[in-house]
């Protein structure tokens, strides 16, 4: 059986969305997997390389049906220029991960890394240098300023910003996701991941589920409440 | 009943003018090439003609020919006629069935004609749906085969393989079917054919559990189901409980050889038709299917077989035509063989 799993795809997937701009890869292969019917778990796994623990890019892009080129495009995380200057190693616990940062945005003023500025990020967030330093200033002077305000920005750069803004929700979301797969991993139940997040069982069971993403939604009848972690 | 490009039996044939070897029928991709393929004729040339041509424009045109003589078009044989309108009249009837939905069968011997027949009801009832629901992204029809020595897993890996999704180590069979059921619900597939079926012995243990899958998944996905095999009655199909269940829904059409009267004169016809063979006489083979019958005994793959065989030898020789004596050269399957033939260019005795 460990031929099969390591077996390269021949094929692309009968369903197929598109990637979604700024998207990560490990969102983007949940939602593949979900269209699909498949575990989202094995369908990383599959896609992972050994060796170096990240996406094999090819094969998610024969799945896909679409070319690496407008993967790594469209995918946050898998642009291949890390920022000059960055070194080559890195430790994995460290939160600047060119490979990581260089498609995401601050969280804060929405720009992107540059030669002049560089991102930390944090949980699901970034920030970059410009807004570390103008946050060191406000702390320093106790002023409190309001950094990266936009109401006075003109409508074409506020219409600019929405994407990239969108696209630190989407990080948000992704990192949200994996916290809850993580724990829903480790057995803790749905009924205390809904009880800190103020909703109940079945509301988080709804919104985190894989299996309430492949249940059909004709087959769950309204008023009843299907058993956590149950298939269909 | 006669293409080229058809699986043959016990094989997975590789669809003509595949690029990619993994291009099966059993695949998407190889399915989806044969439905769209239409095979050109090449034009005839005549003798001035031919020899005007220069020698590469001479030998493309000879490698055209071969290639077309490889792959004759399929001849509208009785069985395929009715597996093609049965087929289409229980896809009408099964469309709003929410359970027991009916299904059809072909039995008969090897070279009969049940694949050809059963992947040209698949190819029609893809156009029917892809001319219903234009520019949608449809699977209408399923086409996998039994594989030998069956089990359950290795029937749902077919369906997986045939859909593209990649079935990991860690998936189990339960991730396997729900994977396969719902890209099936979500595409409309609403043919399955399932071929070789006899390789599924319902006297042994693993062969009565496939037939249990191939029942649930019939369950679950909304589509009409059609299974062919080589001598189905005789291997027990409709035997026992499962059986008998089997021979409740399903529809048989027998696939029996050609008498050598009748439709027998017509195919034989319709192949020589196709020929594009420079000085062939039209009509000797019409005048040599006695012959031809009792060569092949009456199985239209055979027949197939050996005028494609003797075709490609007529342009390889020069000679340009089929005549009795070139036949009687072509060695074609052991199951025609054992049949008794006029050999060495001697008269029949029969």
């Amino acid at each position: 059986m460990t031929t099969e799993a390591t077996r390269p795809p021949q094929q692309r997937l009968p369903v197929r969305p598109r990637p979604a701009s700024g998207e990560s890869p490990r969102s983007y292969i949940r939602r593949l997997a979900r269209a699909n019917h498949l575990h989202p778990a094995h369908l990383r796994h599959y896609l992972t390389d050994p060796g170096t623990g990240g996406v094999r890019l090819g094969w998610l892009a024969t799945l896909a049906g679409r070319p690496v080129a407008s993967l790594q495009h469209a995918l946050a995380g898998q642009q291949p220029p890390p920022p000059a200057g960055a070194p080559p190693r890195r430790d994995p616990r460290d939160r600047r991960l060119p490979e990581r940062a260089a498609p995401l945005w601050c969280s804060f003023c929405t720009s992107g890394a540059g030669p002049a500025v560089s991102l930390v990020a944090g949980p699901g967030v970034c920030i970059c240098s410009n807004c570390v330093s103008q946050c060191t200033q406000a702390i320093a002077t106790k002023a409190a300023p309001q950094i990266a305000t936009w109401r006075d920005t003109n409508p074409s750069e506020l219409l600019a910003s929405l994407p990239r803004q969108q696209a630190v929700a989407l990080q948000l979301e992704a990192d949200l996701q994996d916290r809850v797969d993580t724990l829903h991993e480790r057995g803790v139940s749905w009924a205390r991941i809904g009880s800190v997040l103020g909703i109940s069982r079945q509301a988080a069971w709804k919104r985190f589920s894989e299996e309430a993403w492949r249940r059909p939604p004709s087959t769950t009848p309204p008023g009843t409440h299907p058993e956590p972690g149950q298939k269909n | 009943m006669v293409n080229g490009d058809g699986p043959g039996e016990g094989e997975h044939a590789v669809p003509a003018g595949a690029s990619d070897p993994h291009q099966h029928l059993s695949t998407l991709a190889g399915w989806r090439q044969f439905t769209t393929l239409a095979a050109g004729e090449p034009e005839l040339l005549g003798a001035d003609q031919y020899a005007a041509l220069g020698r590469d424009a001479r030998t493309a045109h000879d490698e055209e020919r071969l290639d077309y003589h490889t792959r004759l078009g399929v001849v509208g044989t009785s069985v395929l006629r009715q597996a093609v309108t049965t087929g289409r009249r229980l896809t009408l009837l099964n469309r709003h069935a929410i359970s027991a939905r009916r299904g059809l069968i072909l039995s008969g011997a090897a070279g009969t004609g049940k694949t050809t027949a059963i992947t040209q009801l698949g190819k029609t009832h893809e156009a029917t749906d892809r001319a219903r629901h234009p520019g949608r992204e449809r699977i209408p029809v399923i086409y996998v085969t039994v594989p030998p020595a069956a089990t359950p897993r290795m029937l749902a890996m077919e369906f997986a393989r045939f859909l593209g999704l990649p079935v990991v180590a860690r998936a189990n069979m339960t991730d396997i079917i729900e994977a396969v059921c719902g890209v099936a619900i979500d595409t409309s597939a609403t043919m399955v054919l399932v071929d070789e079926i006899h390789n599924m012995q319902l006297a042994t243990r693993s062969g009565a559990e496939v037939s249990d899958t191939l029942k649930y998944l019939s369950e679950r996905i909304p589509a009409t189901f059609v299974y062919a095999g080589i001598d189905l009655e005789r291997q027990g199909l409709f035997s026992g409980i499962r059986g008998s269940q089997i021979a409740g829904r399903f529809t048989l059409i027998p696939a029996l050889p050609f008498p050598p009267a009748g439709e027998w004169q017509g195919l034989v016809a319709a192949l020589e038709q196709a020929l594009r063979l420079r000085r062939h006489q039209a009509g000797t083979l019409a005048g040599l299917g006695r012959y031809l019958h009792q060569r092949t005994g009456g199985m239209i793959g055979s027949l197939s077989h050996l005028i494609r065989g003797a075709a490609i030898e007529a342009i390889q020789s020069g000679t340009e035509q089929v005549t009795r004596k070139l036949l009687d050269t072509i060695d074609i399957d052991h199951a025609a063989q054992q049949q008794p033939a006029p050999r060495e260019g001697r008269a029949a005795r029969q």
